[in-house]
């Protein structure tokens, strides 16, 4: 059975339509699959197959464990979300984005693809005074 | 296990917004983004006159509030949803928007013009302002320094952060009792500080707090600086009877002193009353035509979600109004 119902993948194919160049999904699991990694294999899986500008790479954890250091994944069920080349976006979800995640999961996929926010010039003015490297950790509830 | 997947902003209206542009002259230009903005947005809207809306933020004071019970047609809402109600409400019509930058400076004529922080300089027949209110300050030392770090304005916002720590709150009316209540449920010791000898909060919010165990309140005293590095440490007490200052460890203070009107873009150009509110008439004009007002920034008492949409919806008309005999 999809995970996506008809409804879910309207509004998915129109939200991916906002895509603006390829980008590559890595997803890491392993041989023998544990009950989240199939269904975030699945979900991968439909994900990719809702717009062209998506490909999809399947890692095993352990066989790829180079792949698997050099994105920086250590548990699994874990997607990657890059560009086109491969190259490291900082974006990584571990286990399902389901649920409210999705919208988490599909604004990383629009922001590594190209499609960005704009943000005001205030903004970026203040954040480019930042002299020192910072380090933030922000975590979020749903309610 | 049993999967869903919830994407709320999809079955909204698609979004029909367009950037505000510095050489149009609007029919109308609305200030602000609370729930006056977004109603007079609408109107002016549905009115099919040619608008454009400034905004540092979308929904004011209630993006803030946790929980709404008061605006008709819901009995229950929270007011970021609230907000997001409004704003899809809004986002249905090609209205000029610009949002994340203040409206700096108006200059009154046949046509206002709105310089912005974005450097630009905007165009309209009519002006409505719906600055509404923020939060008002002590202008104390450490106070702007640890905004953020330990000082807070809003208990609704950001009593969480403070379980299990020893707080202040200044203040004695509503806002501060309110607050005081909400701290003594997760703080280790909440200590109001009050400039007068009582409280003026509501009696009902005086009996609720006063059946905790862990609130003190220190009369006829005055919070006179904050200190800490990277967050609050301590704070330094007047006491205006004795005269002496004391030294108080804390690690959070709410200052609870009620909210100032945003009027320092109007403040030279339309009449003020004596708590700086704009002062408008029952057709929200201000003393200056062509320059409207509505909600919290206005002299109309009672400050509430559905009196400033209600007065922003009548701003509107009454602009749009003003637009056409101009004609
Ligand atoms: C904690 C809290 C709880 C509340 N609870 C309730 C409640 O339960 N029910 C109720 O009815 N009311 C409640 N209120 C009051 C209610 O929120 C206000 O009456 C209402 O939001 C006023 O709306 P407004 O549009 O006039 O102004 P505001 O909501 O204050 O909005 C002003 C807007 O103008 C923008 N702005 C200001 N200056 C500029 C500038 N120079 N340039 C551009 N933009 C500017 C701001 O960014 C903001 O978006 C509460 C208020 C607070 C603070």
């Amino acid at each position: 059975m999809p995970l996506f119902d008809e409804k879910v993948k309207t509004q998915l194919v129109q939200l991916l339509s906002k895509l603006t160049n390829p980008i590559t999904l890595h997803f890491f699991s392993q041989e023998i699959e544990c009950p989240t990694c199939q269904t975030t294999h699945q979900f991968v899986e439909e994900i990719a197959s809702l717009s062209d500008k998506i490909s999809l790479h399947t890692y095993d954890l352990v066989k790829d464990s180079d792949i698997a250091k050099a994105f920086n994944i250590d548990k699994i069920p874990a997607i990657v979300v890059s560009d086109s080349k491969n190259t490291l976006k900082g974006v990584r979800f571990f286990g399902i984005p389901a649920g409210y995640e999705i919208n988490s999961f599909i604004g990383a996929c629009l922001e590594v693809s190209g499609a960005k926010e704009p943000l005001p010039q205030p903004i970026i003015d203040r954040i480019k005074k930042i002299a020192k490297p910072i380090h933030i950790q922000v975590f979020v509830t749903l309610t | 296990m049993e999967i869903t997947f919830n994407l709320p902003g999809l079955e909204t209206i698609e979004q029909r917004t367009i950037p505000l542009d510095s050489s149009v002259i609007y029919d109308v230009i609305i200030i602000g983004g609370g729930p006056a903005a977004l109603t007079a947005a609408v109107y002016c809207m549905r009115k099919g006159v040619k608008t454009g809306l400034i905004t540092l933020d979308v929904g004011g004071q209630v993006a803030e509030t946790s929980v709404v019970e008061n605006y008709m047609g819901y009995n229950h809402i929270e007011g970021i949803s609230l907000v997001q109600r409004f704003k899809e409400q809004v986002e249905q019509f090609e209205i000029g928007f610009l949002q994340g930058y203040k409206a700096i400076q108006l200059q009154d004529g046949t046509i206002k013009k709105v310089t912005c922080e974005d450097g630009n300089t905007y165009m309209a027949k009519a002006v409505i302002i719906t600055t509404g209110k923020r939060w008002r300050r002590l202008n104390v030392p450490g106070e702007s320094e640890l905004t953020g770090k330990g000082v807070a304005y809003c208990a609704i916002c950001d009593a969480p952060l403070f379980k299990d720590k020893d707080v202040m709150v200044v203040g004695g009316g509503n806002s501060a009792v309110e607050a005081a209540i909400d701290l003594a449920k997760l703080a280790t010791s909440v200590t109001v500080v009050q400039l007068l000898p009582h409280l003026t909060a509501d009696k009902v919010l005086q009996d609720e707090l006063s059946k905790f165990n862990n609130v003190t309140i220190v009369y006829q005293h005055q919070l006179k600086a904050i200190h800490g590095t990277n967050s609050v440490e301590a704070v330094t007490l007047f006491d205006s009877r004795s005269q002496k200052e004391r030294t108080l460890n804390v690690q959070g203070i709410f200052i609870e002193i009620g909210l100032v009107p945003n009027t320092e873009l109007v403040k030279d150009v339309v009449a003020l009353n004596h708590n700086g509110e704009i002062i408008i008439d029952c057709n929200c004009r201000t003393s200056r035509p062509g320059i409207f007002a509505a909600g919290d920034v206005t002299s109309v008492p009672y400050k509430q979600i559905i009196i400033a949409a209600g007065e922003g919806a009548k701003a509107a008309l009454s602009a749009c109004e003003y637009v056409l005999l101009k004609k």
